[in-house]
């Protein structure tokens, strides 16, 4: 079981529970590159509803998944999932292959429903872990809602094209460097505890 | 019919521009254009601590800058890519980002290499030559010695990576960073569209080529 990294952060004070919520996918550097590569592959669609609208709807099961995932005893989203989804996603974007719509939904219900998975809140209410998780999902939104709709905005001409090509290799670049990291941490964290010679004497 | 802009000034209630007529067709281009200027004047707000995220970042987005060693490869590979045209100008800087972070996984799992600053001063000397000799291989060519140099610099900013350091942020830094300077030797590559400009990027390869040599040879 691979350990996710230590990437946790707190809460941003004063701007209360349902901001906190709608800036997690922002102050999270995973969620945000998902966003973005997902974006970029909707933005190059003649037609951006029907991936968005797939990811909006599987996030709502995604974050159902959070609430109700510890009660049955079920393990937290695998930090190599959002990586690999990202990685992929920035492949097609950098290499422009075009996906089929039933791909490319899949890629998007998958997409969704981890980042909502992921957006699971460890809250002291209930009401507090509403507004939480409304929040997020509210911050999913906005967020690849945005940015989808400017990538799409943008103008069909050879440069942007190629600018968007390499904003995909980012992303694949990121994604490896962040497996890699986290594949890291599962090694340090297998490694049996060094014993010193007092000890062992 | 009442208009939304009607007013007793204005009882014709057409939105006026603050500019005369004889500019009117210029007048949004510069409005906009001052606009964006005070965007980006606005002072750097400085009193800040770097930590978490935002250290992390900075530290990957600062440490490729403070090499000129890795500053001069990737711009030679910009540079070569719009000096071969289409589609090296974009092949180029999609493989050696992808491929620079294999190497920078290698780097981060601890996998040795052998001779990396020997692999990145070379870096420096053969993307260099290239330009200077107006050089022009097969693509497959070219990708495969791009690929093979970013390996040495990837892995280099790999165990580079300082402890303190948020490592999501830290790889999203220098790659942005690296993919910046490719960008900015496309758009110096860009200058051979101009008589004087082939022979301006001609040397620039060249001085990359000696910058190579100086650290292969620890000039610097």
């Amino acid at each position: 079981m691979i350990p996710p990294l230590p990437l946790a952060h707190g809460t941003i004070e004063g701007i209360g529970d349902l901001w906190n919520g709608v800036l997690h996918p922002l102050r999270s550097p995973v969620q945000l590159m998902v966003l973005c590569a997902l974006a970029l592959v909707a933005g190059q669609r003649t037609k951006i509803a029907p991936p968005l609208i797939a990811f909006l709807l599987a996030s709502v099961g995604g974050i159902g998944f959070s609430l109700l995932g510890p009660r049955l005893g079920l393990p937290e989203v695998p930090p190599l999932l959002p990586c690999v989804l990202a990685g992929l996603a920035g492949v097609l974007v950098a290499a422009r292959i075009p996906l089929q719509r039933f791909a490319l939904l899949s890629l998007f219900v998958a997409g969704g429903f981890v980042l909502g998975w992921d957006s699971g809140q460890d809250p002291s209410t209930p009401w507090v872990l509403f507004k939480l998780l409304l929040g997020a999902w509210i911050g999913l939104a906005v967020a690849l809602l945005n940015f989808a709709n400017y990538a799409a905005m943008c103008p069909k001409r050879p440069w942007i094209k190629i600018g968007f090509r390499v904003l995909g290799s980012w992303v694949v670049a990121s994604s490896i460097l962040f497996l890699a990291f986290t594949l890291r941490a599962a090694r340090s964290n297998d490694a049996p505890p060094q014993t010193s010679p007092e000890q062992k004497g | 019919m009442h208009h939304p802009q009607q007013t007793l000034s204005n009882p014709s209630g057409k939105v006026r521009s603050i500019f005369p007529q004889s500019l009117k067709g210029k007048s949004n281009r510069f409005e906009l254009t001052v606009g964006l200027l005070f965007l980006v004047a606005t002072a750097s707000a400085q009193a800040h601590s770097e930590g978490g995220e935002a250290g992390g970042f900075i530290n990957g987005f600062t440490h490729p800058l403070f090499g000129a060693d890795h500053i001069v490869a990737m711009v030679a590979v910009g540079l070569w890519g719009a000096f071969l045209g289409s589609p090296a100008i974009w092949l180029l800087p999609v493989i050696f980002p992808t491929v620079m972070a294999f190497g920078g996984a290698l780097g981060v799992m601890g996998v040795p290499l052998p001779a990396i600053e020997t692999g990145i001063a070379l870096s420096g000397i053969v993307l260099g030559l290239m330009v200077l000799l107006a050089s022009k291989p097969p693509i497959w060519v070219a990708a495969v010695l791009v690929g093979i140099f970013a390996i040495f610099h990837g892995h280099a900013h790999g165990t580079e990576l300082p402890t303190s350091a948020n490592p999501m942020t830290y790889s999203i830094g220098f790659v942005i960073s690296t993919g910046l300077l490719h960008l900015s030797g496309i758009a110096l590559g860009l200058l051979t569209r101009f008589p004087w400009g082939i022979p301006l990027v001609r040397g620039c390869g060249g001085v990359i080529a000696c910058v190579g040599l100086g650290f292969l040879f620890h000039w610097f």
